[in-house]
């Protein structure tokens, strides 16, 4: 790139993210600590004083590990069976286990509540056998926020753990047998080093995840934990400065964990095998060890599917009191879904805020990619760096700090919260677009442009011609994956989008399920919807980027 | 198109890459850069193509100085070690590009994409796509992609370092008939020293971003300038010895064989009474020789048939050295036998 371009790009970048992440957050730390007049830590003390917000905070620690573990828990046996080993329907499977992620968890909640509640299906089925009812959704809900986040989540686990394991080629473990060393050196010498990054770049987009959903929590009506907390300071934050300080603690928390994460998942690049080597090919397993294959992928695939058949179910009862099904069933929902005046206008609002968010990212993360992919210098760290900030800034906190930033200017979003809204939206969702793109720039390498300019060809002529094109698979694995997550988000929506007719379908979900009568069974047929449009999005792009799926959902840059 | 680099300097950081590299290249020449990984030898290339910039120093073609001309403006051809194929185009579009680019009426770029694809035996491939092509055939897509803008200049980076050693010297004397019928500059990056000294006009020996040594292949092998150069081409024995005088064309030396004379066009740095090295080849040591010349004995350490030689690995005076005869039969590991140097052939370089 020639300089002028270049230093204008760059400085229209680190503008727009100085506006849009680093102001918003500054104001964010200045309100928390800072009474006007005076340096205080007075809101900050007030927070850790606080019994019931320091047990939201523990709360959502522990519902944080807690799905790291259990994600960590349903990941490992999954990605070591379809790595390292071969067996029948294994195709099918490794497709059934990535399903969960095609349903953000508040909309599973929606159904789950009628399968998990104390009159709910499961318990209903074990009086039948004369056992008394269990409290699955336990502690104010609690557990059941931990199971289906977990249920979520674990498929971004074990994308992850599945890339690690995938590029540990067997001649490496090979190599190390040759040498004499006994399996468990193998394993702490050569596996863990090499497989351990994978797994924490994937466990802190987890952990993140489950530590600051607000979904989820809401619709369990699970309100001791931060992101509720923020959610209820909302509407007085002008007035009471312990939201700042609150949405402070959160993000602190996960920087720290995402810095952590970092230093332990430090790149390792491995060489590409030479001829011959064995690759991971699988082996054939026998028959005990089949048997307890199946039980597992049975056991995980059954329970990640829950949540959407209880959403379809939902979706579709007529009547459901007291049964473990629904006694009638009808398909008026769906016809509410699509001329009810809220979810109209909630699936308008989310497809043009998508689409708009989409197209700025796909712009924004081309011309950032290709800095990252074919420059050298000081500055490339630090973009990384920039870039991959959002990653440890929960939607809920850059919303907030967003309504602190921009009330009373032309941005207002209690007046029109559109323009804020695509601009989070892009600023969250730029790292997975960027990742797309940089592991596109890596994958073509540099020759293939250098090769056009020296017959001739300029910036513009090799960009339209070689680029571009070479690129068009990673750019729409990476719109689609976006596109698909602008669609629901939930954290910022929720908090930025305050009218009504500007809600997209995440907060309309919300919102009707708050509504008596027919409500819940309209926003569970919008979650079908949404189910269906998210599924064709992940399978498009899936299909695009093949394996390399992994790389788009990793906490670090490689 | 001649071509003159003058006191090139590179860094990377504070890796120092090329520090001060000048030679020139005539028209018509088939112009080797050869040396070790990590010599800088690519880094050069890139620079004479004007996808790097230098630190310092100027590149100049026919006269003009085109150190600050964008690559794409400087009328080069460039062959990829790697090929850099575009995936996406037919092996007719990838050829045809660099043609595009510089707008010719659709017939004439028709006309000389046959041509070029005739000169490199590629008739009838034009729909395939590289993935549908051999290593070779790879190989010659990049060449005629690189030969069809008509370029002053064509650069080689080690384009056949890919290719199994059959396709590889069929792809040499491919590419020795290309230079000759088309009458092009080329220059050749590579680190195989059997492909410089059997294609090139002249060879630039570069080690640790210097020129070691520019000259002909026979020049770079018979009278190598550096003891680097001696070691880094064909093979050698190193022998220790020391300089002992001075006379008007030569130097009498102190060698394992006793002293003897060389001429002082053979020996670089020698300061009377300091320590040398000898460098004397395999081949230039025999097994037969007249009594009254210079030899000593060496004992057979192991006997390496080789097919058309064979190779003895001899040890004599403490030191292990290499003999190629073509006929060695009947002599046994362990026996002793009289070596003769050929001491007109050897070279000695200063400590």
């Amino acid at each position: 790139m020639r300089k002028a371009p270049f230093y204008i790009f760059v400085s229209a970048l680190a503008l727009f993210f100085f506006a849009f992440l680093i102001f918003p957050l500054f104001g964010i730390l200045k309100s928390s600590v800072w009474d006007g007049e005076h340096f205080t830590f007075a809101y900050l003390a007030a927070v850790f004083q606080n019994q019931s917000i320091r047990a939201s905070f523990f709360n959502s620690l522990f519902i944080g590990v807690a799905v790291t573990a259990l994600t960590t828990f349903i990941s490992l046996p999954l990605a070591y069976f379809f790595t390292r080993a071969t067996f029948p329907l294994q195709r099918l499977f490794s497709g059934l286990v990535l399903l969960p992620m095609i349903m953000p968890p508040f909309v599973g909640a929606l159904g789950m509540r009628y399968l998990f509640a104390r009159c709910g299906s499961v318990n209903l089925i074990l009086n039948s056998f004369g056992i008394p009812s269990v409290d699955f959704l336990g502690g104010g809900g609690l557990f059941g926020v931990v199971l289906l986040e977990a249920l979520h989540l674990y498929p971004i686990m074990y994308l992850n753990v599945t890339a690690s394991l995938a590029s540990l080629d067997e001649s490496l473990l090979e190599a190390a047998r040759m040498t004499g060393a006994k399996p468990l050196t193998i394993w702490r010498k050569i596996i863990l080093p090499l497989f351990l990054p994978g797994y924490f770049a994937g466990a802190i987009l987890v952990f993140i995840w489950a530590f600051t959903d607000l979904g989820t929590p809401l619709i369990f009506e699970f309100r001791n934990c931060l992101a509720v907390n923020i959610f209820d300071r909302v509407t007085d934050m002008h007035s009471n400065a312990v939201g700042y300080a609150l949405v402070l603690l959160m993000l602190i928390s996960t920087c720290v964990f995402f810095l952590i994460s970092k230093a332990l998942s430090k790149d390792v690049r491995v060489i590409s095998t030479s001829k011959g080597a064995q690759g991971t090919a699988g082996k054939k397993l026998g028959v005990p060890a089949l048997v307890f294959v199946y039980a597992f992928l049975a056991v995980v695939t059954l329970l990640a599917l829950m949540p959407h058949i209880s959403v379809i179910l939902v979706a579709v009862s007529d009547k459901w009191f007291m049964s473990i099904l629904p006694e009638t069933y009808t398909t008026r929902h769906f016809v509410g879904a699509f001329t009810h005046k809220l979810a109209v206008s909630g699936i308008r609002n989310s497809l043009f805020l998508s689409s708009a968010a989409t197209s700025c990212d796909i712009i924004l993360g081309i011309m950032v990619g290709y800095l990252l992919a074919r420059n050298k210098g000081w500055w490339r760290e630090a973009l990384d760096a920039l870039i991959m900030l959002p990653l440890a800034v929960p939607g809920i906190v850059l919303a907030f700090s967003y309504l602190s930033a921009f009330s009373g200017t032309r941005l207002d979003p209690l007046k029109d919260p559109t323009a804020l809204l695509i601009i989070c939206y892009s600023v969250r969702r730029l790292p997975y677009i960027v990742r797309s793109v940089y592991a596109g720039f890596q994958h073509i390498g540099e020759a293939m442009e250098e090769a056009a300019r020296s017959l001739g060809a300029g910036f513009a002529r090799v960009t339209k011609d070689i680029t571009l094109p070479l690129l068009s698979t990673h750019i729409a694995a990476g719109a689609i994956l976006t596109f698909a997550f602008c669609m629901f988000e939930v954290g910022a929506t929720i908090l930025l989008a305050a009218r009504e007719w500007d809600y997209p379908i995440s907060k309309t979900i919300y919102a009707l399920n708050m509504r008596l009568g027919d409500g819940p069974c309209i926003a569970s047929a919008m979650g079908v919807i949404g189910m269906v449009l998210l599924g064709g999005c992940l399978i498009v792009s899936g299909a695009l980027l093949g394996k390399k799926m992994g790389e788009i959902f990793r906490g670090s840059s490689n | 198109m001649s071509l003159i680099i003058e006191n090139v300097k590179k860094s990377f950081g504070r890796l120092e890459v090329l520090k001060g590299i000048s030679f020139e290249v005539e028209q018509g020449e088939f112009f080797f850069l050869l040396g070790s990984s990590g010599c800088g030898k690519s880094t050069l290339l890139r620079i004479i193509s004007g996808l790097a910039d230098p630190d310092e120093g100027r590149i100049i073609m026919d006269g003009e100085d085109v150190t600050k001309l964008p690559a794409e403006k400087r009328g080069v051809g460039l062959v990829f070690q790697n090929y850099a194929l575009w995936p996406h185009m037919t092996v007719y579009d990838n050829v045809a590009f660099g043609l595009l680019v510089k707008k010719l009426a659709k017939d004439e770029i028709k006309k000389k994409v046959a041509k070029v694809l005739r000169d490199v035996k590629l008739e009838g491939l034009e729909k395939r796509y590289p993935a549908e092509l051999s290593g070779g055939q790879q190989q010659r897509v990049a060449l005629a992609r690189a030969l069809v803008i008509e370029p002053k200049l064509v650069l080689l980076d080690e384009p056949l370092s890919n290719l199994d050693a059959n396709l590889r010297l069929e792809m040499r004397s491919e590419l020795r008939r290309i230079h000759k019928e088309l009458g092009l500059t080329m220059i050749y990056v590579t680190h195989d020293q059997k492909e410089a000294l059997s294609l090139a006009n002249r060879v630039a020996l570069m080690h640790e971003g210097k020129l070691a040594q520019l000259g002909s292949p026979t020049e770079l092998y018979r009278s190598p300038a550096t003891k680097f150069a001696a070691g880094f081409l064909g093979e050698t024995n190193f022998l220790k010895g020391r300089a002992l005088k001075k006379k008007e064309s030569a130097w009498e030396i102190e060698t394992p064989w006793g002293a003897c004379e060389i001429a002082s066009d053979r020996a670089v740095g020698l300061e009377t009474g300091k320590a040398l090295t000898i460098s004397v080849r395999p081949e230039d040591l025999s097994l037969s020789g007249n009594e009254d010349s210079p030899h000593f004995a060496a004992k057979i350490k192991e006997n390496n048939f080789l097919g058309d030689i064979t190779q003895l690995v001899l040890e004599a005076k403490g030191e292990t050295l290499l003999l190629e005869t073509l006929s060695a039969s009947g002599l046994k590991v362990g026996e002793t036998v009289k070596v003769w140097p050929e001491t007109k052939d050897i070279m000695a370089y200063g400590e």
